[in-house]
């Protein structure tokens, strides 16, 4: 760094030091522009990453079917079909009794969500999620009962359920609550297994089952006197085919059972995590869209206060001028102080949105990363903003007439 | 050889009507090792000449040559960098940076000229030593008194070897105890082999001059040599012949020093030697001097 760049910065700090407030609120306008790009971006990364685990983990083989058309050209709108039409809506046990005779299905498990409340011990538990399936879930899915077994389809008479890792934890305050016993609906309930831990990607279709409990789904007709509503219904292929044709058997079979009324989606379970990487790079690019106009509204700002800081110190460049400082050596001087405001803004925001990220990965189920390629590109568009809009009033410095800036008071 | 040379500078500022001539086609040579003194009243052009031999301004006419190069043909980053290194200005307001310390302030040009920061703090504080005010590095300018803000701009004036040091009224500002510091230190300067440039209004201010040329009008109408530590002829009969001031006088805004001045008095031994010049003083001067030698 030469000499004259190092003066530079020093000078350039000591300015931004004499006015705190008014620089302080420019680097503010700077981080709360970068912040939210920054922290998406780390949220973004997060779920991709999560998205790659759970296809590696569940296999390209698993096909779901849900009620309600996806709108692939409105990634928002499939916003309503994340948090899932899980009443039911078109799909009905009568569906899954026709996919079961698809002959390029191989498994079939229906999914159904049943309201209640589960006490253990007099502690009720309003927002456990309860979910009705099969015995061939597990196997679907791809995991395996880690304690104890899977109910199977024809002990539906047996209240006995299966919990994932993390409703154990928050049911009985325990790992492996096998034996353990919670009331559902009037109805007594005991833990027969524990599911293996899932990989389940936020924003993705797919429920995490780590934080359900499944009891058999023939249990709950008995249980609610009627067949419980239908939210989703998972299928396998059975390689005879690819897995587009098996899901275009499943689309005609449906689709007869509907009356010829496409009111449903079949979608692989890779084209599943697609829509979520669609929902998740449009609301990266609105967030984007408004983090630009915030950056370019904080970049005025630098420019503004840059200005300012020019006619304040035009005596000073004509002193400097009348001591032998160039132009350029005047236009780099005013351009290091409009970039280190920006950059400490950018560093600021940099940390700032780690923290954000790191609360995010603590206390809620996104998995943030913060990559390098994210910082330094966070850190180079800091760096860009000053120089963009530091270079006018750097370029009015540096063309102000020595004899008349020494006049100035 | 002579260091500045200016022949037939001419600068206007303005257009039209507001045109103003603030010096007219002034010739002038300064040898290496003078230390001149330009007096003149108000408005005379004595900054505007210093303004244009440290290359702030340009001439709109007339050629000036420094070091024996044509100053014309210079871009204004190469006289950016004359400046820097040979000319070294000390202003009457001492104009230092208040951000900065003492050492800062002086190491300034260095700075500029891409000098180390260890080699120029180091420069910086032992022509801090020469001036006396090593003890006052990390002071800032708020910091000291006149004659010390004085002191630090002729340490900044000094910090590249200049040729030549242009003072404009140093001591305008300041007492006299610290005028005399001030002028003491100039004086040691001029004595280094340094060339130095003083505007003053002080005819005492002469005795540290070994010339003096006095300014009216945006012309040279006397220049003299003088001795060392002796109040300049002209200069000395100006101190103490003093004419009272008169009315006339205030509202012309006419320097009643200058009334007795030979040159700005009498149309018979005009300075310049232009036929131009001297018609245009023959009109001028036959109606003000009728006013001035009345009273």
């Amino acid at each position: 760094m030469s000499a004259v760049l190092r003066g530079n910065i020093q000078m350039a700090w000591a300015s931004i030091k004499s006015a705190k407030w008014r620089s302080g609120l420019t680097i503010f306008g700077v981080v709360m522009a970068i912040v939210p790009v920054l922290t998406i971006l780390g949220i973004g990364e997060g779920v991709k990453r999560q998205i790659n685990e759970q296809v590696q983990s569940l296999g390209n083989n698993l096909i779901t079917i849900r009620p309600g058309v996806v709108d692939t050209k409105n990634p928002l709108a499939q916003l309503s079909n994340f948090s899932g039409n899980k009443n039911g809506g078109t799909l009905t046990y009568k569906d899954y009794q026709a996919l079961q005779h698809v002959q390029t299905v191989d498994k079939v498990v229906p999914l159904s969500i049943v309201p209640g409340v589960i006490t253990v011990n007099d502690d009720s538990f309003n927002d456990a999620t309860v979910i009705a399936s099969t015995q061939d879930l597990p196997e679907l899915l791809n995991r395996k009962v880690q304690h104890g077994d899977f109910f199977e389809d024809k002990q539906y008479g047996r209240n006995v359920a299966v919990v994932g890792r993390e409703a154990a934890e928050l049911l009985f305050k325990e790992g492996v609550p096998l034996g353990r016993s919670f009331e559902f609906r009037g109805q007594t309930y005991v833990v027969g297994g524990v599911l293996q831990r899932t990989n389940a990607a936020s924003l993705s279709f797919t429920t995490d089952l780590n934080k359900a409990i499944i009891i058999p789904y023939h249990n709950v007709r008995e249980l609610i006197g009627q067949e419980p509503p239908i939210y989703e219904i998972l299928a396998n292929a059975t390689g005879d085919k690819t897995v587009e044709d098996t899901v275009a058997d499943i689309r005609a079979v449906l689709k007869r059972e509907h009356g010829g009324v496409v009111d449903f989606s079949v979608m692989t379970h890779v084209e599943n995590l697609e829509i979520a990487n669609n929902i998740l790079g449009s609301l990266t690019t609105y967030v984007t869209a408004v983090a630009a106009i915030a950056l370019l509204v904080s970049g005025i700002s630098i420019m503004n206060i840059m200005l300012v800081s020019v006619t304040e110190r035009t005596r000073e460049i004509g002193i400097r001028k009348a001591i032998g400082a160039t132009k350029p050596q005047i236009l780099e001087q005013f351009m290091a102080e409009a970039v280190l405001l920006s950059v400490t803004g950018g560093v600021i925001a940099i940390i700032v949105s780690f923290g954000i990220q790191y609360a995010l990965l603590v206390t809620t189920d996104l998995k943030p990363m913060i990559t390098a390629e994210a910082t330094v590109l966070v850190f180079l568009l800091s760096v860009l903003i000053g120089v963009i809009f530091g270079i006018v009033p750097a370029a009015k410095a540096a063309r102000k007439d020595p004899i008349e800036a020494l006049r100035h008071e | 050889m002579a260091i500045i040379e200016l022949r037939e500078v001419t600068k206007l500022y303005g257009l039209g009507d507001a045109m103003t001539l603030a010096l007219d086609e002034v010739d002038l040579s300064i040898e290496e090792g003078e230390f001149v003194g330009i007096m003149g009243p108000s408005g005379s052009g004595k900054s505007t000449l210093m303004n244009i031999i440290g290359m702030l301004d340009q001439p709109t006419h007339g050629t000036y040559k420094f070091n024996d190069r044509s100053v014309a043909k210079l871009r204004p980053m190469r006289r950016a960098k004359i400046r820097r290194d040979h000319i070294g200005f000390i202003f009457q307001s001492f104009n230092l940076l208040p951000r900065l310390t003492v050492l800062e302030n002086v190491a300034l040009p260095l700075e500029y000229k891409g000098v180390s920061t260890r080699r120029r703090i180091q420069r910086a504080s032992d022509i801090l030593e020469r001036v006396g005010l090593r003890n006052r590095e990390f002071f800032y300018p708020n910091q000291l008194s006149g004659g010390q803000a004085q002191c630090v701009a002729i340490a900044r004036a000094l910090v590249n070897n200049p040729k030549i040091i242009i003072a404009d009224e140093p001591t305008g500002n300041l007492d006299s105890a610290s005028s005399r510091l001030v002028m003491e230190l100039l004086a040691e300067i001029h004595k280094s082999g340094n060339t130095v440039l003083m505007v003053t209004h002080n005819p005492e201010l002469t005795r540290y001059a070994t010339r003096v040329v006095y300014m009216h009008d945006g012309s040279i109408i006397h220049d003299e040599k003088t001795r060392l530590g002796e109040v300049a002829p002209l200069a000395k009969r100006v101190m103490y012949g003093v004419p009272k001031p008169s009315e006339e006088d205030d509202l012309a805004g006419v320097s009643v020093l200058m009334s007795a001045v030979p040159g700005a008095d009498t149309v018979e031994e005009p300075v310049s030697k232009s036929k131009k010049t001297r018609a245009k003083k023959g009109k001028k001067a036959a109606k003000t001097r009728r006013r001035k030698v009345s009273s």
